[in-house]
């Protein structure tokens, strides 16, 4: 990815989350886990382009897809996020150790 | 396909290819949204279709609704101004009723064309309305994502009739069975 492409995704990213704050006052609480899923895709969308994606954040990546895809089930959601959670937590235990 | 076929089968689509939605098919999307019905046959919609994909870009920040990667977009308004009479009360949300028929049309036309589409009222109308150039007499109401679907969703779980059907009189869910 070419420099100037990647800081135009960068400012759309960002005016992305600056339109979703505002958006969230009037919407359900629901569509904040949403958009906050949505960001970290959108994100990790970037990153790949940049070659950036280790093969965890990867997988981490198909996981964000797999959720911005699916029909709306908060208890699915709830489930995988919490999955998800605890696997980057194992990770980010693994990149300490490795870096200490 | 007909059209009790389209009406069930579609989906809401949230993933899309990268392959282009054509002019041709855009068009034909939006015929079928003008041909919807509107109160008093005002016709106050605008539709504005987005397919360039820096634009689409810009929309999708504008727009958080819009999930996934649409090859097109369009934006469905109303031109305050095509108002004849001045209709109050109630009456004076028959336009946006009218939005709602040709936001069905246009997704059941795509669905048809083998296309996909997601209704989206997410989005900023100001921040839309600036990028867009609107007059201030032109509303953004609804957007609609469309392109190839990628991934179609599983359907989603309805009520069951007898939740919202009645016969004769209105009566109480629970007192039903």
């Amino acid at each position: 990815m070419q420099s100037a492409d990647m800081n135009a995704e960068l400012f759309y990213l960002i005016a992305y989350m600056i339109t979703s704050a505002r958006g969230l006052y009037d919407e359900p609480p629901d569509y904040g886990t949403f958009r906050l899923l949505d960001a970290s895709g959108r994100l990790l969308e970037i990153m790949q382009s940049a070659g950036w994606l280790d093969p965890f954040l990867a997988r981490l990546k198909e996981e964000v897809d797999q959720e911005r895809e699916s029909e709306m089930d908060d208890a699915r959601q709830r489930q995988r996020l919490d999955r998800v959670v605890v696997e980057i937590a194992h990770e980010m235990q693994q990149r300490l150790a490795i870096s200490s | 396909m007909q059209t009790l076929e389209a009406i069930f089968s579609r989906r809401s689509i949230r993933s899309f290819t990268p392959d282009p939605v054509s002019d041709e098919e855009l068009q034909t999307i939006i015929q079928a949204a003008a041909a919807a019905p509107s109160a008093g046959n005002a016709q106050m919609w605008v539709f504005i279709a987005v397919r360039d994909t820096q634009r689409i870009a810009a929309l999708r920040a504008l727009a958080p609704g819009i999930i996934g990667r649409p090859t097109a977009v369009v934006i469905l308004c109303l031109d305050h101004q095509r108002r004849g009479d001045k209709a109050e009360g109630r009456q004076a949300n028959t336009p946006y009723y009218d939005i709602g028929t040709a936001l069905q049309n246009m997704l059941l036309a795509a669905c048809e064309m083998g296309l996909g589409g997601c209704a989206v009222g997410s989005f900023h109308p100001q921040g839309l309305a600036a990028f867009l150039s609107l007059p201030e007499t032109v509303e953004p109401c609804l957007l609609v994502a469309l392109g190839r679907p990628k991934v179609t969703p599983r359907a989603p779980r309805k009520r069951p009739l007898e939740e919202m059907y009645f016969r004769d009189r209105y009566e109480a869910p629970h007192a039903i069975g």
